[in-house]
């Protein structure tokens, strides 16, 4: 198994930006995406996912609301707001572009 | 999707949604604990595992609860916000429904705030501030005055300042000043100083200290030592703050120079307000910024000035001053009889009459804001009254019993808000009015303003008004619960509040019956006195106060000045006098006493004197009554031998014939050539005493110039006549005796405008009163009025019932009014002048107005009366 990589410092925003961009989701479901999507290699704590999920209703990115999951309990299920959507979109584009710079640096080799 | 929380019934009895986060973390927990169990770890182990997997459940709870709680908090405050808006928007609607009431509320309270507002800052102003000077409740002046004259504020005299600088037991320090003018030349320039000889003493009195330099010896004092302090401004103006002044000697016309030993401190204005030195009231003349100061010794006597010592009383100074009086009064000749010192506190000097008007102005304030509280209280009732159907329906369909209250509430805050933006408006300008009224004639008069804490007040008041606004009809609701909203609604008031509210009204009738009829009594008297006959026209006369600092060789350039300004086109006549009429200074008083008779009863035979030259008579067109006036032989002789008195003192003191009598006066005998008309000089208001006119034109001496046409186009080519003839001229003043005449009335004029505006507002408010109270009564016996129409009374009988009900109480407030006239008539009489006992005349024209007003205000609420429509009354809708 690879070594774990801790998730930088506000990316985790960005990351459950872009799970819930799939649609309906509640937190534990989120943490599983995630977990799926980086093949175990980030490592989150479950404990962060829950007070970034709140931050980012409060700021009015991600809306919720109570509903019923699949193994029939009360959970509380998140989406994106059109206006979280469009922050998704523009954090990504400057996240790229910053992995490209970063990218691009390292590859350089000395002239 | 969610609903909004603020309008989903169910969210406000369900759980605290900061406990949300925790039942959401438990569903994570449990899932995680879910997997385990289904991979066979029995339930406690797999919780276990469960929040070591998680990680920080209690902080990740306690985080979500804060971030929760703030979008909460948010949440609640946009709820309230709504809320408000909703009733300011509710309040603003029934507002607009009804803008006669509207308009009427902001009105009055714009009024009464307003006025309160101005007499705050007027108080602030005057009585509150500061004087310039440390303690200066402790600095008295010390008067002479003579029981016998009305002016009342002499200079002291040296045996007088002896007498009391020798006993100093309430005095910390006393002394003396009189003003003194210089001409400094310097090349072509010509600048006059004006300053004060002073005491020693005077900057302990004052309490201040030279900015530079000292200030004088008792030694340079007695020997009349030529040294100087310079006042501050002019040190800074014209050397520059060079402190190298010091030790330097200025030179001033007529060789007179000064070694500068000291600069006064800054901003010394002083005398403040009306002294002797510098002229009473309408004389037009300010104390300045000091030029300078110069030492005096007391012998000459002057204006005296003291510091009590602490804890000192005025009374024991008065007593001191009276004892005083006494003994100079046994050792003296009999030349001044009456004659007393007087102790004054500065604030009360400078306040002068201004003090009793403003101390009368505050409980005016408080009667006008206490008497519109009430009319306004009455008639938010009275509309409450009207809206009883509205607030109980409110209440029936569930609204929060609070919700009245609090749209009552925002109802008043509005017009309370409104009402004191324009009272802080109307205050304002009346500080400007005030301002322009009163400029040059009341003392500290620029420091009214509206400042910070009198916009407090203001603010305060306008809280005061809210409250008792929205509890007035609070009262009444407090009766109503949804089950009265039946068809017997509003049983009416209790006898006794309609009779309180009746009352009211009667009083405030009788308030503005009372400050009208004073008005009109004070208005005329002064009307009496503008179209007095002073016995000279103020018309056409212009005055030039000047100084001739050129003597003896002044007496040549006083004929050239005369010849020169009668050239001017325009110009009718040119004469000199000494002391220009109603400034104040009529100073000369000797008695006429016939030659060769024993000097007994010289104190009866006194009359105040003037200089006049050329053809004052003509120019202030004083008919000579008998025998001729002033010829050029009389003044070409080296004592004047002759002289003219006044109708006055011929029938007085020479009752068989004036002209011949020879009289002794000013040490030398003097033959009576004629006697002219009557004239009033010192004060407008004062009856006529004997006068003596000597002829005679030295420094000192003021242009008089009758012109053909209007004065004000003259005053200019006066001057520059009188400029261009001899540069040793120097002119104070050039005016039109219509002015200085029109500034003896001041406060009077004052009187009339505050009495005016008192009256106005307490007409106002007794019109809105008798208003308020008639359709407050009207909309209470609604049922009663159709009850009546429906038994046949005509519309035209339901208006007369309710005219006849308003107007009986007007009436009675008339009466009552009327009836106080007669032992209220002392305080007014000091305003007046010459007034009848009664009037009769006057009290019935005011009566009638204030009944015809009271008829206007009965008009709405009676129509209204006429148009009840019984059916639905009677159906009880």
């Amino acid at each position: 198994m690879p070594r774990e990589i801790d998730v930088l410092q506000g990316t985790l925003d960005l990351l459950i930006l872009k799970t819930l961009s799939w649609g309906w989701m509640h937190g534990y479901s989120v943490l599983a995406k995630l977990r799926e999507a980086t093949g175990q290699i980030l490592r989150v704590e479950d404990a962060a996912v829950y007070p970034a999920l709140h931050r980012l209703e409060e700021r009015g990115l991600i809306e919720s609301e109570w509903g019923v999951s699949e193994n029939n309990r009360r959970a509380k299920f998140y989406r994106l707001t059109p206006a979280g959507r469009k922050t998704l979109g523009a954090e990504a584009r400057s996240w790229n572009r910053y992995v490209e710079m970063v990218a691009r640096v390292l590859s350089q080799s000395p002239a | 999707m969610r609903n909004d929380r603020s309008t989903d019934p169910a969210n406000f009895i369900g759980p605290d949604p900061r406990r949300d986060s925790d039942a959401e973390i438990e569903f994570h927990l449990e899932m995680i604990a879910a997997g385990h169990r289904a991979a066979g770890m029995d339930p406690g182990e797999a919780r276990r595992r469960a929040e070591a997997e998680f990680g920080d459940v209690a902080g990740a709870k306690s985080e979500c609860r804060t971030i929760l709680g703030r979008v909460e908090e948010r949440r609640d405050r946009a709820a309230w916000l709504t809320a408000a808006r909703r009733d300011v928007r509710y309040a603003l609607r029934s507002l607009r429904r009804t803008p006669g009431f509207a308009a009427v509320m902001v009105l009055t309270i714009g009024v009464a705030l307003g006025f309160a507002t101005l007499i705050a800052g007027s108080l602030r102003g005057l009585l509150l501030r500061p004087l310039p000077f440390p303690n200066a409740d402790r600095l008295v002046w010390v008067f002479a005055s003579d029981r016998e004259r009305a002016t009342g504020m002499d200079r002291v005299s040296s045996d007088e300042v002896k007498a009391m600088s020798g006993e100093g037991h309430p005095f910390e320090r006393l002394a003396v000043f009189g003003d003194r003018n210089l001409v400094r030349t310097e090349g072509i320039q010509v600048a006059r100083w004006i300053g004060l000889r002073v005491t020693p003493g005077m900057p302990g009195v004052l309490g201040i200290r030279p900015a530079l330099g000292r200030s004088f010896t008792p030694e340079e004092a007695s020997q009349g030592a030529a040294v100087m302090m310079v006042g501050y401004e002019r040190w800074q103006r014209d050397f520059g703050a060079d402190s190298s002044l010091i030790g330097r000697q200025l030179s001033f016309f007529d060789s007179k120079s000064f070694t500068v030993v000291g600069i006064l401190p800054p901003g010394l204005a002083f005398p403040l307000g009306r002294s002797p030195d510098t002229g009473g009231f309408g004389s037009g003349v300010q104390a300045g910024i000091q030029d300078f100061w110069i030492p005096m010794n007391e012998e000459s006597g002057g204006t005296m000035l003291g510091r009590l010592r602490p804890g000192a009383t005025v009374g024991q100074a008065r007593a001191m001053a009276s004892a005083v009086s006494g003994r100079l009064q046994a050792v003296r000749i009999a030349s001044t009889p009456g004659r007393i010192l007087t102790v004054v506190p500065m604030r009360d000097q400078i306040l002068g009459v201004a003090a009793p008007a403003l101390r009368l102005l505050v409980v005016a304030a408080a009667l006008v804001l206490l008497l519109a509280l009430a009319n306004l209280a009455n008639l938010m009732a009275a509309r409450a009254s009207a809206r009883e159907t509205e607030f109980l329906v409110r209440l029936a369909l569930g609204a929060r019993p609070g919700s009245n209250a609090r749209i009552l509430l925002t109802e008043t805050g509005f017009l309370a808000l409104a009402g004191a933006v324009l009272g802080i408006a109307l205050a304002q300008l009346g500080v400007v009015s005030l301002a322009r009224f009163a400029s040059g004639q009341l003392p500290l008069g620029e420091q009214i303003r509206i400042d910070g804490p009198v916009l407090a007040v203001a603010l305060v008041l306008a809280l005061v008004v809210t409250a008792v606004l929205t509890l007035a009809p609070l009262a009444i609701f407090r009766r109503w619960t949804p089950a009265s909203l039946t068809p017997t609604t509003g049983s009416g008031p209790t006898v006794r509040q309609s009779r309180l509210r009746r009352a009211l009204v009667m009083s405030q009738v009788a308030a503005a019956l009372l400050l009208l009829a004073g008005e009109a009594a004070v208005l005329k008297s002064l009307a009496r006195l503008m179209t007095l006959d002073l016995g000279y026209s103020t018309t056409r006369v212009v005055s030039a106060d000047l100084n001739v600092y050129r003597y003896p060789g002044g007496r040549a350039i006083y004929a050239e000045l005369v010849r020169r300004v009668s050239e001017l086109p325009g110009v009718e006549a040119v004469g000199t006098i000494h002391s220009i009429p109603l400034t104040g200074k009529w100073t000369f008083r000797e008695p006429l006493i016939e030659a060769g008779r024993p000097a007994v009863d010289s104190a009866a035979r006194l009359a105040s004197g003037n200089f006049v030259g050329y053809d004052y008579f003509g120019v202030m067109g004083i008919p000579v009554l008998a025998g001729r006036g002033f010829i050029r032989s009389d003044y070409d002789a080296p004592v004047a031998p002759a002289i003219i008195i006044n109708q006055t003192a011929a029938t007085r003191f020479f009752p068989a014939g004036a002209v011949g009598a020879v009289v002794q006066l000013a040490g030398a005998a003097r033959t009576i050539v004629g006697v002219v008309k009557d004239t009033r000089d010192i004060r407008i208001d004062l009856e006529t005493e004997p006068q003596w006119y000597l002829p005679g034109v030295f420094e000192g001496s003021q242009l008089m110039v009758r012109t053909r046409g209007a004065p004000a186009g003259m005053l200019e080519p006066i001057r520059r006549t009188v400029v261009a003839t001899d540069p040793s001229v120097v002119v104070h003043r050039i005016e039109p005796l219509e002015v200085i005449a029109s500034a003896t009335l001041f406060e009077r004029r004052l009187a009339v405008g505050l009495l005016g505006l008192v009256g106005a507002l307490a007409l106002l408010i007794a019109t809105v009163g008798i208003y308020g109270v008639l359709s407050y009564t009207v909309s209470e016996r609604q049922r009663e009025l159709g009850l009546r129409m429906a038994i046949g009374a005509s519309p035209a009988r339901l208006l007369a019932l309710v005219l006849r009900n308003g107007l009986a109480t007007a009436g009675s407030g008339i009466a009552i009014g009327l009836a106080l006239t007669i032992p209220l008539r002392g305080a007014v009489r000091g305003m007046l002048y010459q007034a009848g006992p009664a009037e009769p005349a006057l009290l019935l024209a005011v009566a009638a107005g204030l009944l015809l007003v009271a008829v206007l205000a009965c008009l709405g609420p009676a129509w209204r009366a006429a148009r009840v429509d019984p059916v639905r009354v009677l159906k009880g809708e």
